[in-house]
C-alpha cells in the first residue's frame, strides 16, 4: 500500500494505517530529531509528540498535491523548535560542581585525534551547527527538494541553498581532516 | 549556478558514513513508542475533536468581529438613546459628549459653526421640555388678564417665575451655547462676505436670525424677541450680547424666594 493510500485511511480514523505510516517514517524522523536533540530520551518523547500531532492534524490535511513526508518533517521541525522554546522559558538549575569541570583539560580536538579516521569524521560531523546538519539530512539523505526543505525549515530557497553550500564546504574540510 | 552543490559530489556520497549509527532507533524502542502513540490516539478519539488551523483562525476572527460589533452597537445605541435626553437625565452627559466629539470632528469653521447653532437650538428645545415637565403651581398661575397671581410681580417674565435649580443651570448653559454659536456664525458670515460668497453668507444670516428668534422666545440673551437688536458688532466680527441684568438668569435671592412658595420646592 502506498503512502497516499495509508494517509487516506488514517484520515478516516484507521489507527492501523497510521501505525504503518509510523513504521515507515519513525526511523527517519528520529534521526532528524537527533540532529538537534542530544538527549536520547528527550528525542524519543519528541518523536511521540510529533506523531500524535500528525494524527491530530490528519482530519484537516488536504490530500490534493500532498507531500506527506514534507508535512511530517515540518511538524517535526516545529515540535523541536517548541521544545527549545519551552526549555528556554523554563531553564533548569544545574549545580556547577556536578556538571562542569571548569579546570578540566578536556579538548574536542584531542578527543577526535584519539579516534579512528571514520569515528573522528563522525565526531567532527556532530560538531557542525545543527542547521547545517538539518539541511544536509533533508537534502541528501531524505532527498527533499530545495523548496521542500525551505518550507520545512521556514526559510527562503536562497537561504537553504547558502546553508547547504556552507555545510558541504565544512564536510569537505572534515573529509580532508582539516577540521 | 551560485552556491551550487554539484561540485560537492564526493562530500554528498560520504554523508551517510558521517552520521553515527548509534543515533538510529532500536526496533524495541520503535515498537514501544508506537504502542504509546496508538494508546494516546485511542484516548484522544474519545476525548478530543481535532480543530484545524483555519477553523481556529475563522473562530478567532468571528469572535473578534462579534465583539467589535457588540461594542459598536452598544456605543451607537447609547448615543442614539441619549439624543432625546434633557438635563437631569442619566444619558444627558452622553449626549453632551457626543456633541463635543461631533464638534471636534468638524472639518471647517463653517460646519463647526453650523453644528454649534444646531446644538444651541437643542439646548433651547431642552429648556422648553424642562419647562413643560415642571408643574405650574396654582399660586402663580396667570389670571384672566395674563398676569401671574401671587408674590411675583407682573413684570417678571413667566419663564423665570417657576425655575428649578436644574432649569436655572440649563438656562445658563443654553445662554452660553447660544452666545458661542452666534459668535461662530457671525464670524463665518463675515469670512464668507469677505470672500464674496454671498449665497452662503445669506444662509448663515438666516441661521443667525432663526437662532436669535428661538433664543428670544425663551427669554435668553436679553429676554425679548427682538434681542437681535441687542447685539453689536465691534469692528472685527466681534460679537458681544448686551445682557439685560434682570432677565438673563434668576438671581439666587429670587430663587430662594420662589422656592419658599408652597409647591415650588424642587423636591
Amino acid at each position: 500500500m502506498d503512502i497516499d493510500e495509508l494517509v487516506l485511511q488514517a484520515k478516516q480514523g484507521k489507527a492501523e494505517a497510521f501505525g504503518q505510516l509510523y513504521d515507515l517514517f519513525a526511523q527517519r524522523i528520529f534521526k532528524y530529531i537527533r540532529i538537534k536533540i542530544q538527549d536520547r530520551q528527550q528525542a524519543e518523547d519528541i518523536l511521540q509528540d510529533i506523531f500524535i500531532k500528525a494524527y491530530k492534524g490528519l482530519p484537516v490535511l488536504r490530500t490534493d498535491h500532498l507531500n506527506f513526508p514534507a508535512w511530517l518533517y515540518k511538524i517535526a521541525a516545529n515540535t523541536v523548535n517548541d521544545h527549545f522554546r519551552k526549555t528556554y522559558r523554563a531553564p533548569t538549575v544545574i549545580g556547577m560542581d556536578e556538571e562542569f569541570d571548569i579546570a578540566g583539560n578536556y579538548s574536542v580536538e584531542r578527543e577526535i585525534q584519539s579516534l579512528s579516521d571514520g569515528e573522528s569524521m563522525q565526531k567532527a560531523f556532530t560538531q557542525l551547527p545543527p542547521l547545517y546538519k538539518q539541511v544536509l539530512e533533508l537534502r541528501f539523505l531524505q532527498e527533499f527538494s530545495l523548496s521542500e526543505v525551505a518550507k520545512i525549515l521556514g526559510k527562503s530557497n536562497l537561504a537553504v541553498r547558502l546553508i547547504q553550500f556552507r555545510a558541504l564546504k565544512k564536510v569537505r574540510l572534515i573529509l580532508n581532516n582539516d577540521l | 549556478m551560485i552556491f551550487s552543490a554539484k561540485k560537492f559530489k564526493k562530500e554528498v556520497q560520504a554523508l551517510p558514513k558521517l552520521i553515527p549509527a548509534a543515533d538510529a532507533l532500536t526496533s524495541q524502542d520503535q515498537a514501544r513508542i508506537k504502542q504509546n502513540i496508538l494508546l494516546a490516539i485511542a484516548r484522544q478519539d474519545v476525548t478530543e475533536t481535532p480543530v484545524g488551523f483555519w477553523t481556529r483562525r475563522r473562530q478567532l476572527i468571528l469572535r473578534y468581529t462579534v465583539s467589535a460589533a457588540a461594542v459598536f452597537s452598544l456605543v451607537a445605541g447609547t448615543a442614539f438613546a441619549s439624543s432625546n435626553a434633557i438635563p437631569g437625565d442619566l444619558l444627558y452627559p452622553v449626549k453632551i459628549t457626543t456633541e463635543k466629539v461631533q464638534l471636534s470632528l468638524a472639518s471647517s469653521d463653517q460646519s463647526k459653526a453650523v453644528l454649534e447653532a444646531q446644538f444651541a437650538r437643542q439646548r433651547i428645545v431642552e429648556l422648553q421640555k424642562l419647562a413643560a415637565q415642571t408643574p405650574v403651581p396654582t399660586a402663580i398661575m396667570p389670571n384672566a388678564s395674563g398676569n401671574p397671581v401671587g408674590l411675583i410681580s407682573s413684570s417678571t417674565p413667566p419663564a423665570l417665575t417657576i425655575q428649578t435649580p436644574l432649569e436655572t443651570q440649563a438656562r445658563i448653559q443654553a445662554n452660553m451655547e447660544v452666545n458661542d454659536a452666534l459668535t461662530a456664525l457671525k464670524s463665518v458670515q463675515a469670512k464668507l462676505q469677505s470672500r464674496g460668497d454671498n449665497k452662503d453668507a445669506q444662509i448663515i444670516a438666516g441661521s443667525i436670525l432663526n437662532l436669535q428668534n428661538q433664543a428670544g422666545a425663551q427669554h435668553l440673551l436679553g429676554g425679548s424677541n427682538n434681542n437681535q437688536n441687542n447685539y453689536k458688532d465691534h469692528g472685527q466680527n466681534q460679537y458681544k450680547p448686551t445682557r439685560s441684568p434682570a432677565a438673563t438668569t434668576t438671581r439666587p435671592s429670587q430663587l430662594r424666594k420662589l422656592n419658599d412658595l408652597p409647591g415650588l420646592r424642587p423636591d
